[in-house]
Parts: C-alpha cells; sequence; structure tokens
C-alpha cells in the first residue's frame, strides 16, 4: 500500500469522495437541482474552460486579489517590523490594532461600499484590510522572536541599528513572516470573492451569485470548482517560494 | 608590553536582578581584578554563580548595577569595538541563512570594501581555523566544533584586541576540545590577543591560562586568584604530564569540592 | 448553567414541534416578500379563512423569487410568492414548479404604485442617463431587473453599461438617500413612501407601463412534487387565498387593512395610509403570462418554449 506515495493517497480520497457524490446523487438521495451530481458539472466546467469564459472574471478577481494583498503584505510588513522594533511604536499602534483585527472584515464590506462604492476600489481595499492582520501580526511575532543570542552577536561585533534590521531581524524573521503572508493569501480570496457576491458586478463571486439566481446551477458548481482549483494552485505556489526562500527552515 | 598598566579592569561590579516585583537575587557580588594585555585568564566557577552574566558586563551587553568595567582607561559602557563576546550556543550566534563565508562576511559588509576583497579576507580568517574548503557550507552543514570555529573566524575577522569565550568547548567531545584549545592558544599567540575565558573545566583553566580567578557561587565573588606558572608554548600532552600542572589541578579540584561539600552541609 | 440534559430535552422538543409543524398536512409554510402585493395573504391570515379550512400558515419572508426557489426546492417552505420571470427561469432549468394562486397583475397606473426613483437632484430621465450609474433591484434576472433593462433599452440607453446592484426592497429608499445606488426600481409600500418626499426623490419611470402593459408580475408558486402530493390542502389552501383576495379588493380604504400592511412591511400606519393600494387579480391570466415570456425570449433569458398551462393549477385558473 505504501507505494502510491502521500501524494497519490491525498489524490485518491479526493476520487473517493467524488465517487461518493455521485452515488449519492444517482440514488436519488438529494434534490438533483440543489446538488449536481459531478457527471452534470463536468461537461458544463468543460464548456466554460475550453470556450475560454473563464479567463475574463478569473482575471479580474485575480487581478483585485493581487494589488491588495500587495499592499497589505508590504504594510504589514512594514508596520510589523516598526512595532517590533521601536517600543514607542509599539505603544502607540498595538491599541488600534488590537481593536481593528477582531472586527470580521466581511462586516466592513457594506461600510466600504458607501465610501468606496462597488468597483475596483472596494474589492482591493477591502483585500488589503483583511490581509493586513495576519502578515503584520506573523512579522511583529517574528521580529520580538529573533533569537537573542542573534542580537546580542550583532551587538558585540559592532553593527549598527540598521544593519541588524536589514540583515538580521528580517531574514530571521522571514519563516514566520512567510506564515502569515500564506495565510493572508486564502483570507484576501475569501474577501475578494464575497466583495464581489455582496457589492460588484463582475468578477467571479458576481459570477456565482449570478448563476445561482438564474438557476443555472451546474454552471454554478462548476465555478466554484475553478474557485478550488485557483485556491489550491496559490497555496501550493506559495509553499514553493516558502521553500526557496527559508530553505533553513527545517534545519 | 607595559607590564604595570592593567588593560581591563573590572571593579566591584555587582549585578542585582528583580527586586521591583519580587525578591531580589544578587547575582555577582562586587567582583574585582585586573588583566594585563595580552594576558590570557581564565574564570572558573560553578554553574548557575553568574559567569556569563559577569563576561557579559565586561563585553558591554548588559549593564552591571554597580561597578565599573574599564577597557584601556575608557569605562565600558556599550559593546566596544576591540572586544568580541562568544557565546556558549555557537550556533545560535550564526546566521542560518549565510553560508559559512557570509557568516564572516557580516563584519566587513558595512565597510565599504568591493565584494572581490571581502571574499578574499573571509578566506583569510577562515583558513585561520582550518575551515578554507568549507566556504560554501552553510553553518547547519557543520559538526559543532566546526561550527565554534566558524563563530572564531568571525569574531577574529573583527579585528578584536580582547576576546571573550563564554565556555566555548563544553559542548564538543573530548578531542575536538583539544583540537580546540590548541588552536586559541595558537591564534592567542598569532594576533597578540588578550583572552578571558570562562569554563568549568579546572584542566582545561589550567592548560590553557596565565592566572585563573575563581568564583563562589551565589553571590558571587573572587575567592582567589592563581598564576598557573606554567612555561609556554602549552602541549596538549606534555604540558599536562608536569608536576606543577598536577599539583594546581590537585588543589583547586581538592578547592572546589570541599566548597561544593561544605555547601552541602550547610544547605 | 444548562445541564446537558435540560438541553437535551429543550433539543428534542424543538425538533418533536418542528417535525409535527413540518408533517402536519394542516400546516402550510409560505414565503412572501414583503410588499403589498402579498396583502390578501396576510388578510386571509388574519380574518381566519386559512383557519375555517382548517389551514395553520407559516409565513417566513425573502428578498424575492430569485433567492426563494432554491429554498422552495430544499423544502424550506411549502408555497412561495415570486416573479414570473424567475419562475420561468427556474423552469427552464429543469426545476419542476407549480403555479397555485394568482399574484401580481400590473394594470397600467402611470406611475402611481411602482416605477424608477431617482434623487431629485440628480436629474435623470432617460435611459441613457443612466449608463455608467448604478440601479438598485430586489434580485438580478427577476422581472423587475428584466423590466429595468427593456426600459433602459427603449429610451435610448444600452443596459450594459448600467449596473444593478441587489437591495432589498426595504432598504432602497436608504441606500438611494446614502448615495450607494443612483436609481432604483421600487414597489409599494416603499415606492410612495419614497415619492411623497418630493423634495428628495422623484420618479422619472414606469418600466412595466412603457414596455408592456398589463404585465402578470407575480405568482404564488409550490413544487410539482408537493402540488401533486398535497391536491387537498391546497385546495383549500386556494380557496382561503381566494377570499382574501376578494375581502381585500372590496377594502382597499379600510382603516383594518392599513394595519394589515403596516404589520408586514413594517410601515408605520400614517405611512401606509398614504399609498395607492390597486386591485389584484383572483385567476392566473395565461395570456400575459404568454407576453412576459415572450419578453424573456426576446431578451435571451430562455430559449425553446415553456407549457404555461401545463404548469399552472386548475383551480388557479378558475
Amino acid at each position: 500500500m505504501p507505494e502510491l506515495g502521500r501524494k497519490g493517497y491525498g489524490l485518491l480520497s479526493i476520487l473517493v469522495v467524488l465517487l461518493l457524490w455521485e452515488l449519492i446523487c444517482r440514488a436519488g438521495l438529494v434534490n438533483l437541482f440543489l446538488l449536481p451530481p459531478p457527471s452534470q458539472i463536468a461537461p458544463a466546467l468543460w464548456k466554460i474552460l475550453a470556450s475560454g469564459s473563464f479567463l475574463a472574471p478569473l482575471g479580474q478577481t485575480l487581478g483585485m486579489l493581487l494589488v491588495g494583498y500587495t499592499i497589505a503584505c508590504v504594510a504589514g510588513i512594514a508596520l510589523g517590523l516598526l512595532m517590533g522594533c521601536s517600543d514607542y511604536a509599539y505603544g502607540l499602534l498595538e491599541p488600534l490594532v488590537e481593536v481593528i483585527r477582531p472586527i470580521p472584515k466581511p462586516a466592513l464590506i457594506p461600510a466600504m461600499v458607501v465610501f468606496l462604492g462597488i468597483g475596483a476600489g472596494m474589492k482591493i481595499t477591502m483585500v488589503a484590510l483583511a490581509a493586513l492582520f495576519p502578515v503584520l501580526i506573523n512579522t511583529l511575532q517574528g521580529v520580538r522572536g529573533v533569537d537573542p543570542v542573534l542580537l546580542a552577536t550583532a551587538r558585540t561585533l559592532g553593527c549598527s541599528r540598521f544593519d541588524t534590521i536589514r540583515k538580521i531581524i528580517l531574514p530571521a524573521a522571514l519563516p514566520m513572516i512567510l506564515t502569515g503572508m500564506r495565510v493572508s493569501l486564502s483570507m484576501g480570496l475569501v474577501l475578494v470573492i464575497l466583495a464581489e457576491m455582496l457589492a460588484a458586478d463582475s468578477g467571479i463571486g458576481f459570477l456565482i451569485l449570478d448563476l445561482q439566481r438564474s438557476f443555472q446551477v451546474r454552471p454554478m458548481y462548476a465555478w466554484i470548482a475553478i474557485l478550488a482549483v485557483v485556491g489550491l494552485s496559490l497555496n501550493v505556489l506559495f509553499e514553493m517560494v516558502e521553500d526557496r526562500a527559508v530553505p533553513w527552515r527545517a534545519k | 608590553m607595559n607590564e604595570a598598566a592593567p588593560y581591563l579592569t573590572i571593579r566591584d561590579v555587582n549585578k542585582v536582578y528583580g527586586g521591583q516585583h519580587g525578591e531580589a537575587t544578587t547575582a555577582l557580588q562586587s567582583i574585582s581584578f585586573e588583566v594585563k594585555q595580552g594576558e590570557f585568564v581564565a574564570i572558573l566557577g560553578p554553574s548557575g554563580c553568574g559567569k556569563s552574566t559577569l563576561l557579559q558586563i565586561v563585553a558591554g551587553l548588559i549593564d552591571a548595577t554597580a561597578g565599573e568595567v574599564a577597557l584601556n582607561g575608557k569605562p565600558v559602557t556599550a559593546p566596544p569595538p576591540e572586544m568580541v563576546y562568544l557565546f556558549q550556543q555557537y550556533s545560535k550566534s550564526l546566521l542560518p541563512w549565510r553560508t559559512v563565508e557570509q557568516n564572516v562576511a557580516l563584519v566587513f559588509e558595512s565597510k565599504g570594501m568591493k565584494k572581490r576583497d571581502i571574499a578574499e579576507r573571509c578566506g583569510e580568517y577562515l583558513a585561520m581555523v582550518g575551515l578554507a574548503s568549507f566556504r560554501k557550507h552553510y553553518p547547519w552543514q557543520l559538526s559543532g566544533g566546526m561550527q565554534q570555529r566558524v563563530a572564531i573566524a568571525r569574531a577574529l575577522a573583527a579585528q578584536p584586541r580582547v576576546l571573550l569565550l563564554d565556555e566555548p568547548f563544553s559542548a564538543v567531545d573530548a578531542l575536538t576540545r583539544i583540537e580546540l584549545q590548541s588552536l586559541v592558544l595558537d591564534l592567542w599567540t598569532k594576533h597578540g590577543l588578550t583572552i578571558l575565558l570562562i569554563t568549568h573545566d579546572v584542566d582545561e583553566a589550567v592548560f590553557m591560562a596565565d592566572r585563573i580567578a575563581v568564583l563562589s557561587s551565589r553571590p558571587s565573588t573572587v575567592e582567589m586568584m592563581v598564576s598557573t606558572d606554567l612555561p609556554r608554548p602549552r602541549d596538549a600532552m606534555a604540558t599536562r604530564e608536569l608536576p606543577r600542572f598536577l599539583q594546581l589541578r590537585h588543589e583547586l579540584v581538592t578547592h572546589l569540592l570541599h566548597r561544593q561539600n561544605a555547601g552541602r552541609v550547610d544547605a | 448553567m444548562f445541564s446537558l440534559k435540560s438541553l437535551t430535552g429543550l433539543a428534542l422538543g424543538v425538533a418533536v414541534a418542528a417535525f409535527t409543524t413540518a408533517a402536519s398536512a394542516q400546516s402550510v409554510r409560505v414565503n412572501y416578500i414583503p410588499i403589498t402585493d402579498v396583502t390578501p395573504l396576510f388578510v386571509a391570515i388574519e380574518k381566519g379563512y386559512f383557519k375555517d379550512e382548517g389551514l395553520t400558515i407559516v409565513p417566513t419572508p425573502s428578498t424575492g423569487g430569485a433567492a426563494g426557489v432554491p429554498g422552495l426546492m430544499a423544502g424550506a417552505f411549502d408555497v412561495m410568492y415570486g416573479n414570473v420571470v424567475s419562475t420561468m427561469l427556474a423552469t427552464q432549468q429543469g426545476f419542476k414548479l407549480e403555479v397555485v394562486a394568482a399574484g401580481t397583475k400590473q394594470f397600467p397606473n402611470r406611475g402611481r404604485t411602482n416605477g424608477l426613483v431617482a434623487r431629485k437632484a440628480d436629474g435623470i430621465k432617460t435611459g441613457k442617463d443612466l449608463e455608467g450609474k448604478t440601479v438598485a433591484v430586489n434580485t438580478r434576472n427577476n422581472i423587475i431587473w428584466l423590466f429595468a433593462r427593456a426600459w433602459i433599452a427603449k429610451t435610448g440607453g444600452d443596459a450594459t453599461k448600467v449596473t444593478f446592484k441587489e437591495v432589498p426592497f426595504p432598504q432602497m429608499l436608504d441606500a438611494l438617500r446614502g448615495k450607494q445606488i443612483d436609481a432604483a426600481f421600487m414597489v409599494n409600500p416603499f415606492f410612495n413612501a419614497a415619492v411623497n418626499d418630493a423634495e428628495t426623490f422623484q420618479t422619472f419611470a414606469s418600466p412595466y407601463d412603457e414596455v408592456q402593459a398589463g404585465v402578470e408580475v407575480g405568482h404564488y408558486i409550490s413544487t410539482q412534487e408537493y402540488f401533486s402530493k398535497n391536491r387537498e390542502t391546497l385546495a383549500k389552501y386556494s380557496r382561503a387565498f381566494r377570499k382574501g383576495v376578494q375581502w381585500y379588493n372590496a377594502n382597499l380604504k379600510d382603516p383594518e387593512l392599513l394595519r394589515i400592511v403596516s404589520g408586514f412591511t413594517k410601515m408605520k400606519p400614517e405611512l401606509v395610509a398614504t399609498l395607492d393600494l390597486q386591485t389584484l387579480p383572483e385567476v392566473v391570466d395565461i395570456d400575459t403570462v404568454a407576453t412576459t415570456v415572450k419578453l424573456m425570449k426576446d431578451n435571451e433569458l430562455i430559449t425553446g418554449d415553456i407549457d404555461i398551462r401545463g404548469m399552472t393549477a386548475p383551480d388557479a385558473l378558475k
């Protein structure tokens, strides 16, 4: 049995779930209009992929995600670094962070819509808001968690404060920063889809809701499948980046 | 070398922890001794007596509660460029994302040197510790002893006058320890360094040092300063068999055992 | 706080109650949109017409037909008020629905009971003016949405350049006031409330009238499965409901009616008194439904034909 390998088993379990799904539908245990079987979703999926009609909404949504995510990472790392290295900055910003962070970001969408309307600006802002905090918190913890021996070594070797931050604190905190960035990526995807569903006129989230409104259930599920693949790919890509950027993580 | 003027003075250094929220503990109680330039002084004492604390105060890494450390007449309030402190946890002091060579290069980087020159200098220092062929390796690929050498090479690259070694050899095996001890003595002679070495190993203290400061347990004081009076250069086998070596060793071990037992009886 | 035993007891009690309610042939769960179109339902409840037939109605609100149909299919309720467009879209996708009672038929009303509303200051007049702006509909892909788009096209605008945002009817007024949207296709009781504030709002179009006079807008549907299994219950339902419609049509200005409307729309009675209530049909008019279906075909919402008569219950026709 072990010949399959870990990845092989993962694939197998997905196939088993799909099979069960198909069987449950065929056995008439669910209302087919609410949960169509994979065999009906697949042709709809194929149609979307083959016609290339998936490219525009995908590009839209990913574009928003990317812009908002980049803003969040830059801001999150900068603020996390600042708060970690300066007690003054920490004292100043920490209460603010602790008030805003626990607010479920989807709850802010209606407010943002009032300020920013329903276009790209709102979506990007929502992604940025959601993605900011995991990066910030993880950067902060990463910075604070730098081994004191490393910091003292920097001092005894005569490194300047700036060099210490640049050459020792940042690289040492990098594993935690990347973890935060990975979490943020998932959260950003959730928020952009949600924002598109609640108050937008384009993108994957909007499309899924629209298909539901016109009861095109199978294409709707096909798009959900596409979303699942997108989410998975983003994660895999990120892990590849992580492995290359912090190879010493496991050592 | 000026025999008379002390190079490094430690006067009435006192370190107290706590006191604000709980009970204050005195780690160091009025430590005083002097070190001449070019001397090799070992600091010997039981675990937990505050040897590392003392050495870090000398290094300027932490502040004393009272007392003063002066290097060449100037008080030490922050890590001076002439001094480098080497941590007991040497593997933690190496940057794991940099190669061996890049770790040493850290010292040269903000000096505006060309990349080629930096590489050359790093090569020199690594050669001094016998690691020239490992420059492209990462610290986690090296054994403990080799990692210690990297730390030493890096410290030397900073061109210090004083090296402060905190139990550098306690975590390596016996044979590696002998090799490293010889290496350190070698470098000490070659570069005219002043070295303070913390150890709990009597053999090591006697073998390596000119003088030994024996510390008591907390609150620590200098119980005695002993001159080793052994000929240099020291030899790993021969020196250890000299009568003076054995006698000193005997005295010190007896003293330490006695104090330990006395401590037990009193407690 | 609560012991496990008492919690279990509570949970069991709730489950039994729910199960009994769901399984009892005397109980009918009805999903509705809180607009004046469904007043007869509440009249029939209040005046005991359903009780006389031995039925208990359990009403639940929704934002619109497009949102309600999935719930209907999932068995969350038995009958729902929805719009014709959503029903036809669902039928095309293979959902098996049955029309059990007439709902709303638009008689020409020259902008007295529903229409497109905007802020007066913006001066919007034509479909072209709406290009690049946001128009609120209760849900997309329904009759409101269809007719708004048709009107925009008819008055020289490109509907693809207009953004349609989903806003529940009760929230359209605030959204308009708060500038979250530029225009809204509103219905009563909210339409009259907006237009009565002549300083702030103005109605500039009556899409139902201007696109197609006489539109079968809404009706009550159930699944064909429920229909075939509960003919007796639905016959009782039809009778009671019909009486509600008749009483409603005869008492449009009666204070009791106003009170009922105020109750389920949550609007103040003084405001309800200013409403222009129009009469509601007792039977389904197949021909006007067919006209709506044709409009959907023209707008490429559906392809192929729908057997309207085949999916309408006989009680709804006679």
